[in-house]
């Protein structure tokens, strides 16, 4: 009995405490890829309204819901890849962070937002090539 | 002897067809067959009409523009099947568009800033979008 529970046990951690897997990060990059563009129309419009920074808010959860998450592909065991995947999300986020700082500055200095932007799309091409 | 006579006369003869055929040459006229249609061989792809169609957009924007690099064996994302284009035409349409303010023109450019294929027109870009907002219908 308590072998069987010990094992039960073990499973359960190990299925729970795993990033869960592939199919789910898909819509939650098609819904950063919109943010994304979105905040950068705007972005260069020097719109900052109210409906705007809900667009960047949206993306900066959908970026921190996307690092829980694994490409497809990506074995969750293969610990380099993962950590390598999490820290390029980390690094999003970060800027999602001084993207949603920026928003709340009146007025929007437009040129910094798009410097923080390109900044982000760097790392957007960078992951492209890595995890494609 | 009379061998070698012979082999000469017979590469002369072979030659002769061969240049005959030669469907390459323009001096003898469009190649056809007897029924007046063409060959199979088509050396010239039909120029689609700008249009809001796969066919087209593929023919005037993606592979002109786009598909050197996003292609199945690059690192980066392919646009080689119609599926592909329709999965990424938001960012083709952004990235054609607005790239350059994010350091990433599409087409890229090179050192010099001159692109190193053909920018694609608005006119294919509003056809894009057209054939996009129609939900990808043909």
């Amino acid at each position: 009995m308590r072998v069987l529970l010990l094992g039960f046990t073990v499973l359960s951690t190990m299925l729970f405490s795993a990033p869960a897997m592939t199919g789910e990060l898909q819509p939650v990059m098609k819904s950063i890829g919109a943010g994304f563009k979105a905040t950068f129309k705007n972005a260069s419009r020097g719109i900052n309204s109210e409906e705007a920074k809900l667009i960047v808010l949206n993306l900066k959860n959908d970026i921190e819901k996307a690092s829980g998450l694994l490409p497809e592909g990506v074995n969750p065991g293969d610990t380099e890849i993962v950590a390598r995947y999490q820290a390029m999300m980390q690094e999003l986020f970060e800027k999602s962070i001084l993207l949603e700082d920026s928003f709340s500055t009146n007025p929007l200095d437009k040129m910094a937002t798009i410097g923080i932007l390109k900044e982000m799309d760097a790392l957007r091409k960078k992951g492209h090539a890595v995890f494609k | 002897m009379r061998f070698l006579s012979n082999l000469l006369i017979m590469s002369l003869i072979a030659g002769g067809f061969l240049s005959s055929c030669n469907p390459l040459s323009l001096e003898k006229g469009e190649l056809r067959l007897r029924d007046n249609t063409k060959p199979f061989i088509v050396f010239e792809e039909p120029v689609e009409p700008i249009a809001p169609n796969f066919k087209s957009v593929y023919q005037h924007f993606i592979k002109k523009s786009c598909l050197d690099c996003h292609n199945a064996k690059s690192p980066r994302v392919s646009f080689e099947t119609k599926q592909d284009i329709i999965d990424n035409a938001d960012d083709i349409v952004f990235y054609t568009e607005d790239g350059c303010m994010l350091g990433s023109c599409m087409p890229e450019t090179d050192s010099n800033g001159v692109p190193k294929r053909p920018v694609p027109t608005e006119e294919i870009i509003d056809a894009f979008k057209t054939w996009a907002n129609n939900g990808f219908e043909d």
